[in-house]
């Protein structure tokens, strides 16, 4: 069985955020290596992410993904409120 | 469990407007049938009031405690809120009255206007040999529980309606509130046909 592994995007040492080293295609094996900072998105918790995805998936309905997630829909639309806070701050 | 204790997580909009209208019109009959009145936003008082005048100084006190908090969330908040969670919150968080007033035969109506009479009267030797009837300590009892449910649901529900949280929320929520006992009070006032 496959073990689901999380993108870790602070380091566990300093908190500092995370560049990606390096990229590897498990295919032909090829490595890229550099300095490349992690997407946006990328920078959110593992449930946010998870969050921004099912919003997508709903067309971007609140209503929907209340239903689906047996929430309010305000308690809904607050945390997406909450993920775009947290994504400006990454912007700036 | 925990939908009980936090039911507007988990409803609100029309859901929690439906119940809260249902909560109204069941305080509105038993109120009616018991002789008893509303003041303000939150306060009980003893009258024999028609239902059209009872269901008036009902939806005066929901309607301006919920119009001041959409208006103090519209303000202050950064989301886009909605009426009808503010208002359909609010109706919710009646429930507690309605419990109470479901106790009201504990400590009758005419028996709080006797005890109040008695006490009016009363000289200060007849103050302190004045004993409270087992009633009225258990209906106090089950009051204040109430009046705790209350508050705990409709700060909660403005809080998750409105996105607003801290303490410069909590300031806004009971800034609100006053407001709105103060203009509820002169409105359920004048409806009890005690204005003009």
């Amino acid at each position: 069985m496959e073990t689901k592994k999380n993108l870790p995007n602070a380091c566990p040492s300093c908190s500092a955020q995370l560049h990606v080293a390096a990229l590897y295609c498990p295919t032909c094996e090829t490595r890229i290596e550099g300095d490349y900072r992690l997407p946006t998105l990328l920078l959110l918790p593992t449930d946010d992410q998870r969050f921004v995805l099912d919003f997508i998936l709903c067309s971007g309905s609140l209503k929907e993904m209340a239903s689906r997630l047996g929430l309010s829909y305000p308690t809904v639309r607050n945390r997406l409120d909450d993920i775009i806070n947290r994504l400006k701050s990454y912007e700036q | 469990m925990k939908k009980l204790l936090d039911p507007f997580t988990y409803f609100s909009g029309g859901t929690t407007l439906s119940i809260g209208l249902l909560v109204m019109a069941g305080m509105v009959a038993i109120a009616g049938a018991t002789g008893q009145t509303f003041r303000g936003v939150i306060s009980l008082g003893i009258g024999d009031l028609s239902y059209l005048r009872l269901a008036g100084q009902l939806l005066a006190g929901w309607g301006i405690f919920s119009g001041l908090l959409y208006g103090a969330g519209r303000w202050f908040s950064a989301s886009r809120i909605r009426i009808i969670d503010i208002a359909g919150n609010q109706a919710t968080a009646k429930l507690p009255w309605l419990v109470l007033l479901l106790c009201s035969p504990i400590y009758p109506s005419e028996q709080i206007a006797g005890d109040l009479e008695q006490l009016q009267n009363a000289n200060l030797l007849e103050l302190q040999s004045f004993v409270l009837s087992a009633g009225l300590l258990v209906y106090a009892s089950i009051a204040l529980v109430m009046l705790v449910w209350f508050f705990a649901w409709s700060w909660r529900g403005f809080s998750i309606a409105a996105n607003l949280r801290g303490g410069r929320a909590i300031g806004l929520y009971i800034g609100c509130y006053l407001l709105a006992e103060a203009l509820a009070g002169w409105c359920t006032h004048a409806l009890a046909g005690n204005i003009g």
